[in-house]
């Protein structure tokens, strides 16, 4: 819903404002642990990215973490995952998440960072729920043109969170967090979803649809705090105003001892459409 | 205890006042009554700050807003001295035997500029009144001075003054002292206008055509008045010209205007009725573009206003406002605006007690949607009115007391949302925020006092009451801010009230005919405020009021100042320093969500915050040139639980260095030049201190809230105005408008942004917006 605020940010903005790349110094903060791993419940293997923060203007990836001891267990279980790539730790293969239950990322450190060598984050992943189908419909009028991926689902009842990204002829498309959705049921709580845009394609951004193109659409059943942290950090990167932006903040993810990041556990689904 | 010795103090005041002023009770029972009305001669205006000056005992007053004066004088002979800015002085003989009613038409000064005026009294009385850190303006400063786009705009003039600071470029929100946007009291003849914008803060909602003169008060607040911390900005409307049917419009650069007024019938009843419309939108069909050409964009304003003199004890005031910004396109919808009507009465208890007596419905409402047929298709709307009863008396016991007492009274109502899905394929449900009401009452008493020839003092207290009233959910947090309950309240149940006491005081020496020393203590208290956290505001933002998880906010001012008058030069000169410390000052916590959030007092921190500064201006009112200079030096800082870390950080609007210069020269009867000249230090802004790469994006990791700051920020507005010769004979006056805004194209960021390239996404950099390049504008007004 806010996204829609700044769709209607009308014309008086656009009329007039100029952009200008410009010099600034910016100060650099003490080292923090950044943490991105996702557990799903296909078969995987599923990752655990572990580096560090670098200065803002620093080019290139993050610094990874090695050589650290990292441990995903639920109540019953405990994988150890193994570093394939430095910083890369993958669970073993056939390890699969259950939907209900929860889980735990553990991390133990070679060398503190931020002053602790142990970091853990607890995730929940929520129950499946069944997607229909999408379909994918042009409207030339909307930003000079855009398509837009809709999406038929029941939504049961009660707080529901979906996190969504896809792939044209099996290539992901919305290959970074600024192009994922993410919406909560808070509007459409326990009704059919009757096609909702969820996902958009903008023809002045060369992100071209192609009649015959089959696209597939992912769809996470994600818990209401991720989608609150990928809806926020979306928000830390587009373009702010001073009207609709509020300050700049950290988004806090669910990583103890102030890591940055997330880990996050949800159940996937994909549903497929050809473009006509 | 304290209030109870506040309250004593002052009544002590009030029944002791004979004796402080020195004049035996005997005597007091022989004055006569000398009041009336002033009007402006050309039009029938009442005239609000007119002085009054009974030469022979340099005795005096001032009119009030409704143009009403009283003088209580033992009986004699008196020559009675009228003197207002940018009128003649008038003077009239007194025997005083009785009671007397004398009303007074003050002739506007021509364009004739030989004429030398004798400017001493007005002045001189200025500086012994006990009142500070006050600005009135007249129209006709405020339309001299160059305008974006031409569109001449009362709230953009005000931020040219010291100690009045745009929210951010072009915007009309406003920051009072380190204040917040919401902390401004902003009545258009009384009646609150709760957003005072016209896209996204472009334009004011203030029409100049059709108001009379604007005051803004940076503290040092009138008892009269309550329910906001920083500022009151007072506008009145005019009452519509009792002599003539005239007209005054304009057609500008984005919008046009016209005004009518006149009499009804006799010149005892008046009407006006003025409208403005900008017509950018006509102009979209011919773009290029097929985007913009489907747009809709306009805004509009509505203002009219009846007056009716009953007699000379009774007049009364309808007037309304209705403005509203429309946006369409093929697939958004908004529109928002405000409503008010406002209904008074003055009443004449005696030739001593005036009475007002006012009557209020304010609103606002948006709405934003997108259109039928769309599984996305939903319409939301929000809406919040006040219904207000007032009632103010001014008792003009002698010349030495001037009471005033009264009390006031708003039933509020929020309803902060309600959202649903539009036509059959809509896949939104409706979802509705519960509304809140509540009560907002004042009761207060004060008087005005000379003490002596040197000293004047004008003390105060107000009382203040809000009450919450059912039906309403109040939920309960911890100390996390999670929500751990929630109770119910009933139908009309009051179920949360909360009592402040607001003492003010000022007081002023004269240290010679042309100096005086001012200070002043005011204490204000609010209750409502606005869900807002980004810097300048959109209309989308909701108020919400006080609770029992939310105490109101309240200021503690205390300011000190030096004035002194060059009067063979017009030259005023002030300097006003003022400490601030204002308690449970609210902001918003990281990522918060203000919009459809019916726990949104979850989101709300509290802490305390206080802002000080001194501001010095130079004013010249009268002569060829005319202007001022003005230089603020200010800090305003907040120290909010669990923001920042709990340190203190600089408040959004503290920008400590603000120098402004507005020149207008009348370079011959026919071409007036003018110039305005602004900078100040960058506003306060976050920036990233480290990255993180999460979802293949580059992410800004930040340290401390506002800790940099934007670039500086400086400005050159131009205008030039010509008119053709003015003659008595002539019926139709004109004069057309030039000016060119931000005239040697500054690029003033507006926004920072930190962006990745495109082709190498890991590299990032720093990106300003800025919104205005050079701006001319061509406006034609028109006047018969």
């Amino acid at each position: 819903m806010k996204k829609l605020i700044f769709l209607i940010a009308p014309l008086a903005i656009m009329l007039f404002s100029c952009t200008e790349k410009i010099e600034l110094d910016l100060d650099t903060s003490s080292v923090r642990l950044v943490v991105e791993g996702n557990l799903t419940d296909l078969p995987g293997p599923h990752r655990v990215r572990i580096a560090t923060t670098a200065p803002y203007y620093a080019e290139g990836l993050l610094p990874v973490v090695a050589d650290a001891e990292v441990t995903i267990n639920d109540s019953d279980t405990t994988v150890i995952l193994t570093e394939q790539e430095p910083g890369d730790y993958y669970t073993p293969v056939g390890f699969v998440g259950e939907p209900g239950k929860t889980y735990t990322l553990e991390i133990r450190l070679n060398e503190e960072i931020a002053g602790t060598k142990d970091y853990t984050a607890i995730a929940m992943m929520p129950l499946k729920i069944p997607t229909d189908s999408c379909n994918v419909k042009y409207e030339p009028d909307m930003y000079k043109g855009l398509w837009q991926i809709r999406w038929y689902a029941q939504d049961p009842p009660g707080e529901n969170a979906y996190l969504f990204r896809a792939y044209r002829n099996g290539e992901p498309v919305t290959d970074s967090l600024s192009r994922w959705g993410a919406v909560d049921d808070q509007f459409f709580d326990g009704n059919y979803t009757m096609g909702i845009g969820v996902l958009y394609f903008f023809k002045n951004r060369n992100q071209y649809i192609y009649e015959g193109d089959s696209i597939t659409l992912e769809v996470c059943n994600i818990t209401e705090e991720y989608q609150h942290f990928v809806m926020y950090l979306k928000e830390e990167v587009q373009s702010n105003n001073p009207l609709f932006s509020p300050p700049a903040a950290n988004v806090p993810g669910n990583i103890s001892n102030g890591g940055l990041g997330y880990f996050a556990v949800y159940p996937v689904q994909y549903v497929r459409t050809i473009y006509r | 205890m304290r209030r109870l010795i506040i309250f004593l103090f002052f009544f002590y005041l009030l029944t002791d006042m004979s004796a402080a002023t020195g004049i035996p009770v005997a005597e007091i029972e022989k004055r006569f009554k000398i009041s009336g009305s002033v009007t402006d001669k050309s039009n029938g205006e009442l005239l609000t700050g007119v002085t009054i000056l009974a030469e022979e005992i340099w005795a005096g007053t001032t009119t009030n807003v409704y143009g009403f004066y009283s003088l209580a004088l033992v009986p004699g002979d008196y020559t009675l001295r009228f003197s207002y800015i940018g009128y003649e002085m008038t003077e009239v003989k007194v025997t005083l035997k009785a009671d007397q009613t004398i009303n007074v038409e003050l002739n506007p000064k021509g364009l004739n500029l030989s004429t030398v005026e004798i400017k001493a009294d007005r002045a001189s009385e200025q500086l012994k009144r006990p009142e500070m850190s006050t600005i009135r303006m007249d129209v006709k400063t405020i339309r001299r001075i160059p305008a974006l786009m031409g569109e001449v705009d009362i709230i953009k003039a005000l931020q040219l003054l010291p100690g009045v600071q745009s929210a951010s470029e072009g915007t009309s929100g406003f920051s009072v002292r380190g204040g917040g946007l919401d902390q401004n009291l902003i009545l258009l003849d009384e009646a609150t206008v709760y957003n005072a914008s016209h896209f996204m803060g472009f334009f004011s909602v203030f029409n100049n055509d059709a108001v009379k003169d604007v005051q803004i008060y940076k503290g040092d607040i009138p008892v009269s008045y309550g329910g906001r911390l920083a500022s009151l900005l007072d506008v009145r409307m005019k009452d519509g010209n009792n002599k003539k049917f005239s007209g005054t419009g304009g057609i500008g650069t984005i919008a046009s205007r016209l005004t009518l007024e006149g009499p009804l019938g006799s010149e005892n009843t008046t009407f006006i009725v003025s409208g403005r419309r900008t017509y950018a939108d006509i102009f979209l069909p011919l773009s290029s573009d097929k985007n913009i050409r489907n747009n809709t964009l306009y805004f509009y304003d509505l203002n009219a206003k009846v007056s009716h003199k009953i007699d000379d004890n009774n007049r009364i005031f309808i007037s309304g406002y209705m403005g509203r910004d429309v946006f369409e396109n093929q697939f958004a919808y908004m529109d928002f605006g405000n409503q008010t009507i406002t209904g008074r009465w003055n009443h004449l208890f005696s030739k001593s007690l005036f009475n007002n007596l006012t009557l209020i419905y304010s609103a606002y409402d948006y709405a934003i949607g997108t259109p039928e047929g769309n599984a996305n298709s939903f319409i939301w709307k929000s809406k919040m009115k006040d219904l207000t009863v007032k009632s103010d008396f001014t008792w003009f016991l002698n010349p030495d007391n001037m009471l005033r007492f009264g009390f006031s009274s708003v039933y509020h109502e929020f309803d902060p949302g309600r959202a649903r899905g539009l036509g059959d394929e809509s896949a939104f449900k409706e979802l509705n925020m519960p509304p809140a009401y509540s009560l907002e009452s004042g009761i207060y008493a004060g008087n005005e006092q000379k003490i002596g020839s040197r000293l004047a003092l004008r003390y105060g207290v107000r009382l203040s009451a809000f009450q919450n009233i059912g039906p309403s959910t109040v939920y309960a947090f911890d100390a996390g801010y999670n929500l751990i309950d929630s109770i119910k309240y009933g139908s009309g149940d009051f179920y949360k009230t909360y009592l402040r006491l607001e003492p003010r005081f000022s007081a002023t020496y004269s240290l010679t005919e042309n100096s005086s020393v001012k200070a002043s203590f005011s204490r204000t208290a609010q209750y409502i405020q606005l869900a807002q956290n980004s810097t300048a505001g959109t209309p989308l933002d909701i108020w919400f009021p006080v609770s029992p998880n939310l105490e109101p906010q309240t200021s503690d001012m205390l300011a000190a100042g030096y004035f002194h008058n060059w009067n063979s030069a017009g030259v005023e000169f002030s300097v006003e320093a003022y400490y601030k410390r204002m308690e449970n000052t609210i902001d918003f916590c990281d990522n918060a969500e203000l919009l459809f959030n019916r726990y949104i007092e979850g989101e709300v921190r509290t802490g305390r915050s206080r802002a000080y500064g001194v501001e010095l201006l130079f004013r010249k009112n009268e002569g060829r040139l005319t202007g001022w200079l003005g230089y603020t030096f200010s800090v305003a800082r907040r120290e909010i639980e669990t923001i920042n870390n709990n340190e203190p950080y600089a408040a959004p609007y503290d920008k400590p260095h603000n120098i402004t210069a507005v020149v207008n020269y009348e370079l011959s009867p026919r071409i007036t030049l003018s110039a305005n000249w602004i900078y100040t230090t960058g506003a306060p802004v976050t920036y990233p201190t480290a990255r993180t790469i999460y979802g293949n994006q580059v992410i800004p990791v930040y340290s401390g809230r506002n800790a940099y700051r934007m670039p500086d920020y400086h400005r050159l507005d131009l205008s030039v105005t010509y008119r053709p010769k003015p003659r008595e004979s002539r019926k139709f006056n004109y004069d057309i408008n030039f000016s060119l805004y931000n005239a040697y194209g500054r690029k003033n960021a507006w926004a920072i942004n930190f962006k990745q390239e495109k082709e190498r996404p890991l590299v990032t950099y720093a990106e300003m917006t800025y919104l205005f390049g050079v701006v001319p504008a061509v406006t034609f007004n028109f006047k018969f």
